[in-house]
């Protein structure tokens, strides 16, 4: 395969600034020949654009701040707290060059990079071609665990990245039971183009007995999250983030 | 109850004394049964198994385990207790990794898995608040080769590493790297006294601060590999408060 991509999300306010890093490799050939990365934002207030990074090269990593790509992204910024959606890809034109094995990483910083906590995190892959989707299986996807944790160092939320042209329906629930009494079950709409951040709620977490650990208390549930299935995923990707509670700041991404 | 479903099967490299507290996390299975097990297996350095535990994962709660308590039988290599974490999980469980400080935490994702001749790199941050180290996990029971490669500025210096079978190192990437770290980050015109500890430079948003570690198998094993970034916190008067420690995740 000659190209390779990622869904993920871009924070540029002024607490966090994004920096993509991007290793273009090859098992199949050793020569440094050139490669391109291709970064694409969209969100509330930014047309998706795209820019082409030239100057990669097979087996070197780079990267490149993704406003040093795209100023126009520091005027909208504090407006859309959970971001953008950023896809990224990396091309040659090499034949017998097969990305397969290319790596990207997404780092969320302070705008300065001075001396905080750096969140970094492997974003999610998209299907090298509509032929590698499932076209049959069930219209809901298997729902897949999440561990949500509420105490001193973290709150968690999940945020969708939703690059397709149609809004679509999420929703976490406890596992405890999917329709019973006291159940805990929350939804929200991924709107067409847009990153939406859904925090889990406070009450999520009230009838559990705290846990008592070495750094403190901590209360942990877990949740289920629901989306469309594989035959529709194209273009949404779904992220637990960890922030901290009073900062907000992001501490960990985690791709689901 | 063992689960009769399949199983995953995750590698990390953990730690404790001095740097940090590791804590494991475990969901509960969706719709699985009740009590599924989750079997996590410990190699200290040198790949001798230290300890092994089974988590009876829990019904719509999160199981919580602080390991630090079975790395009591770790050996300090380097000066450093850490060890090899094999989890097999029950289908349907999702496992968190995270390291405390006194300061604060984060979560640490599995090693990414490196065979025969893949690669795969980490970006580093460069500036003299920060250090980074290699953590590296043999899945196999033969010696596992790996080539570390540093770009920093103009230079990209290598070294070879051996992870014995099982085993695990970890590897201080400013002091494998050193005399790199002390030309890129000292300018060209300035010059240091003979036995003159460089003074690395801290300006923010230098691009040349920005380096990467690109790490490759050598041998045909499979191998996990995960970057720990350590930062000072400092507080009022410039006094170091403690300290972070960061990996992907």
């Amino acid at each position: 395969m000659q190209s390779v991509k990622w869904l993920s999300f871009s924070m540029a306010s002024s607490l966090t600034r994004t920096l993509v890093h991007f290793f273009p490799y090859s098992h199949t050939v050793a020569a440094p020949y050139v490669s391109q990365c291709r970064l694409t934002v969209f969100g509330p207030g930014v047309e998706r654009r795209t820019v082409i990074l030239d100057g990669a090269r097979l087996s070197h990593p780079d990267g490149v701040k993704v406003d040093d790509a795209f100023p126009e992204l520091s005027s909208v910024a504090d407006a859309t707290p959970a971001g953008f959606g950023l896809e990224i890809e990396l091309l040659t034109l090499q034949q017998r060059a097969d990305l397969g094995a290319s790596g990207c990483v997404v780092e969320l910083n302070a705008p300065t990079r001075s001396t905080g906590q750096i969140c970094r995190y492997w974003p999610s892959r998209m299907p090298d071609s509509i032929a590698e989707l499932p076209t049959d299986g069930p219209a809901i996807a298997a729902p897949r665990a999440i561990i949500a944790l509420r105490d001193a160092f973290v709150a968690t939320s999940v945020l969708v990245v939703n690059g397709r042209d149609d809004a679509v329906n999420c929703g976490v629930r406890s596992v405890e039971s999917t329709d019973g009494e006291g159940a805990a079950r929350c939804s929200w709409v991924a709107e067409p183009g847009r990153v939406t951040e859904f925090e889990i709620p406070a009450n999520v977490y009230e009838a559990l007995t705290p846990q008592v650990c070495g750094w403190g208390l901590v209360r942990g549930r877990t949740l289920a999250l629901e989306m469309p299935s594989e035959k529709w995923r194209r273009g949404l990707v779904a992220y637990v983030v960890q922030r901290h509670p009073e900062t907000r700041r992001p501490i960990m991404v985690s791709a689901l | 109850m063992l689960s009769a479903g399949p199983r995953e099967e995750r590698h990390y490299w953990i730690s404790t004394y001095p740097f940090f507290e590791t804590t494991l996390f475990l969901s509960s299975p969706l719709g699985g049964p009740v009590g599924e097990v989750a079997h996590c297996q410990l190699y200290d350095a040198d790949g001798n198994s230290i300890n092994e535990m089974q988590v009876a994962t829990t019904l719509g709660g999160v199981s919580v385990l602080e390991l630090d308590q079975f790395l009591a039988a770790c050996k300090m290599e380097s000066g450093l207790k850490y060890a090899h974490m094999v989890l097999r999980l029950p289908a349907g469980v999702e496992e968190q990794v995270r390291v405390h400080t006194r300061v604060g935490a984060s979560v640490v994702g599995p090693t990414v898995r490196i065979i025969d001749r893949g690669a795969t790199f980490f970006p580093i941050d460069a500036r003299h608040e920060r250090s980074h180290f290699v953590a590296l996990v043999n899945y196999s029971l033969q010696p596992a080769l790996v080539k570390l490669r540093l770009y920093l500025g103009r230079r990209s210096p290598e070294e070879m590493v051996t992870i014995p079978p099982l085993g695990a190192r970890f590897v201080r990437v400013e002091t494998v790297f050193g005399d790199c770290f002390a030309a890129e980050l000292v300018g060209p015109s300035e010059t240091l006294a003979e036995g003159e500890v460089p003074p690395l430079k801290s300006a923010a948003n230098d691009p040349a601060l920005q380096g990467y570690v690109r790490v490759s198998a050598k041998s045909e094993v499979a191998v996990g590999v995960q970057l720990f970034e350590r930062t000072l916190v400092r507080g009022l008067n410039d006094a170091v408060e403690g300290e972070l420690f960061t990996a992907v995740s």
